[in-house]
């Protein structure tokens, strides 16, 4: 059994099977966004739907009433991913895509986009690339200080919207973890082998026990990976035709 | 620079040329450019063709118009304008240009 979602796609429905559902909303999602970036033209992505509408129909027949995987793997096979797309704007575009990349690693915003207070932290996070929840959570453990450093902040820099597809996510991961999966979560997004994280965690036990209250705030604070989406965006999750098989690969051996 | 490189390069200079080309011959819909361009493999991923169609309205070499079709939703159909036709010409002369003085670059080196 498998659940589907019912989508609305270039004027026409379809049934969707749930992994293949979440491959083509990232897919659309990356192109959607890039094409904003590059064209700012919102039609480009109706057209494609549409096009992509055809192909879905062309495969629908009695027999066969949802889109699975494959359909939505052939469909990015025709269409092309990312990684196509570039390929047209190689060289006009190169120059613009550098600067704007500079830009963003040299400096500190408040991010405005992912903000409980005044995006600090979320800022900060997004200046290391790494997820917000980490830096609230150093920062909650260390006040008072580091609410005169979190004003200073505030007040210091400008904000900036940050686009949130392109975060990776800190989830929990319990199927692997072995009590709230905190750690395999860690090792997960850092892509740092899990038992070093653990001897980590243990070792910090025997001084003064910080390592054991972020443990407890992670774990209160992270959400457990359960949907198909969220553990991909666990380690990151571009979608292009090799990742797609290898997702397809790892599910046929589970 | 590899010889898919070349290819590359070639094609995506040709490909408004030809998607005007086609274009200014009859009224099309998205879906019938793509196959002439598949079929003529001047474009590899179907993707690559909406952004130049973007751009080519947004310069007014061309236009759409929705019409209705007997099966499935209704379709967008795309047509050449004045300037556009002015463009195509313009394109055109280049290609003859270009061709004939890279032909003749090869006849003299036989």
């Amino acid at each position: 059994m498998k659940k589907t979602f019912t989508i609305s796609l270039g004027h026409s429905i379809f049934n969707v099977e749930e992994d293949a559902y979440e491959i083509l909303k990232r897919y659309l999602d990356s192109i959607k966004n890039y094409f904003q970036k590059m064209e700012n033209d919102s039609e480009i992505i109706r057209d494609f739907e549409l096009r992509i509408a055809e192909n879905f129909s062309s495969k629908m027949t009695s027999n066969k009433k949802f889109v699975d995987l494959n359909d939505v793997k052939d469909v990015i096979k025709i269409m092309g991913s990312l990684d196509d797309f570039k390929e047209i704007y190689q060289g006009d575009l190169k120059s613009e895509e550098k600067k704007e990349k500079k830009n963003i690693n040299n400096k500190l915003y408040r991010d405005s986009s992912n903000r409980i207070i005044a995006g600090a932290c979320s800022g900060i996070a997004e200046y290391f690339k790494i997820d917000p929840i980490i830096v609230r959570i150093l920062f909650v453990i260390t006040v008072p200080l580091n609410l005169i450093v979190y004003i200073i902040l505030w007040i210091g820099i400008p904000t900036k919207d940050f686009d949130p597809n392109l975060r990776k996510k800190l989830y929990r991961d319990k199927e692997n973890g072995i009590f709230g999966g905190v750690a395999q979560g860690l090792s997960n997004y850092l892509k740092i082998d899990v038992t070093l994280i653990r001897v980590f965690f243990v070792i910090s036990l025997f001084f003064g026990g910080a390592g054991l209250l972020f443990y407890v705030l992670l774990w209160i604070f992270t959400k457990e990976a359960k949907t198909i989406g969220e553990k991909m965006n666990m380690s990151g999750f571009n979608v292009n035709l090799s990742n797609i098989e290898e997702f397809i690969k790892k599910k046929q051996t589970i | 620079m590899s010889s898919e490189n070349f290819k590359i390069q070639i094609r995506k200079g040709l490909l408004e040329f030809c998607v005007l080309q086609i274009i200014s011959s009859k009224e099309v819909y998205a879906s019938e450019i793509i196959e002439e361009l598949k079929n003529s493999k001047i474009i590899v991923v179907e993707g690559t063709v909406y952004p130049l169609l973007s751009r080519l309205k947004k310069s007014n070499y061309i236009q759409h118009s929705w019409k209705e079709s007997t099966q499935g939703p209704p379709r967008k159909y795309y047509s050449i304008t004045e300037s556009g036709l002015g463009h195509l010409k313009e394109l055109i002369i280049s290609w003859t240009d270009i061709n004939s003085s890279v032909k003749k670059l090869f006849k003299t080196k036989k």
